[in-house]
């Protein structure tokens, strides 16, 4: 780093130009929103598939998915992910406890809570996840994150009055919009940035 | 010209870029500030103490595997002259 006096310009360049990085090397766990989003995308529109099918009866099969997706989340995040020396970094932490914390209630809900919920199950998961993602959003700086969660938010709580039959497929949207997509979008960013 | 008015603790470009990444971060082992700040250990480590003596942050020192592990971590003050010294360089520019 140059040692010359800075000018007030150059001081808020480089503030700004710090910062941006420290964002970049959070939005590194864009696997698992990718992952997630593409785990419960699949899941939805096969429910869908099967609820118009002659396997109705077996319809919330696919959820169980979400248990290899749950432990290898937890695998990769303690083993596997590039970022383990950003541990102490605040921002970090909060959105890992947030998406642990938020995934784990949406979890149990799913398998546990069903015969409470019913047509109310995949509307509150998507509440659940919208929350998530605006979280996210705000504390990465991305305004589209943001606005994604927002999206869901409207969603989940539109899907309310919508049939069982009908929602997982917009589940399925919601999460191709809110995780799989903005995932893929930081996976690409991450790696361009660090050539 | 010479900005008076600005915090001469922060007004460097080492020192700015470490206590901007803390303001992000909260806190940072040494390894990851110097990655992203591209500083040699030796600076870093002047440069870490003068932050410190000026109670900005605060440095902890422990054993990992047995290497030192060095945790650099913001204080209130830090965040302080930090918002602080943002303020003085907006009003600059204005």
């Amino acid at each position: 780093m140059n040692s010359k006096s800075m000018s007030p310009q150059e001081s808020l360049e480089l503030i700004g130009q710090i910062i941006e990085e420290a964002r970049c090397r959070i939005s590194e766990n864009g696997f698992l929103f990718f992952l997630w989003g593409a785990l419960l995308a699949f899941c939805g529109i096969a429910q869908f598939a099967l609820l118009h099918s002659p396997w109705k009866a077996y319809n919330y099969y696919p959820y169980l998915l979400t248990i290899p997706g749950f432990l290898y989340s937890w695998y990769y995040s303690v083993k596997r992910a590039p970022s383990r020396k950003w541990r102490a970094n605040l921002v970090a932490k909060t959105i890992s406890w947030t998406w642990t914390i938020l995934g784990s209630n949406m979890m149990f809900m799913g398998f546990f809570y069903y015969s409470i919920l019913k047509d109310a199950l995949i509307p509150t998961l998507l509440l659940l996840t919208a929350i998530g993602v605006i979280i996210t959003g705000l504390l990465i700086a991305r305004r589209s994150l943001f606005y994604s969660g927002l999206v869901v938010n409207i969603i989940a709580l539109g899907s309310y009055f919508v049939s069982l039959e009908y929602q997982p497929l917009l589940m399925a949207v919601s999460y191709i919009f809110a995780l799989l997509i903005p995932g893929w979008k930081s996976m690409r960013y991450t790696k361009y940035s660090s050539r | 010209m010479n900005y008076k008015d600005l915090n001469p603790i922060l007004h460097a470009p080492l020192r700015l870029a470490i206590m901007s990444f803390l303001m992000t971060t909260g806190s940072s082992d040494f390894n990851t500030i110097r990655e992203i700040t591209k500083a040699t250990a030796g600076n870093l480590s002047v440069q870490l103490r003068k932050l410190e003596s000026a109670g900005y942050i605060r440095i902890h020192k422990s054993f990992k595997n047995n290497y030192t592990h060095t945790t650099v971590e913001l204080t209130k003050n830090g965040i302080d002259a930090f918002e602080s010294y943002v303020q003085t360089l907006k009003k600059y520019i204005e």
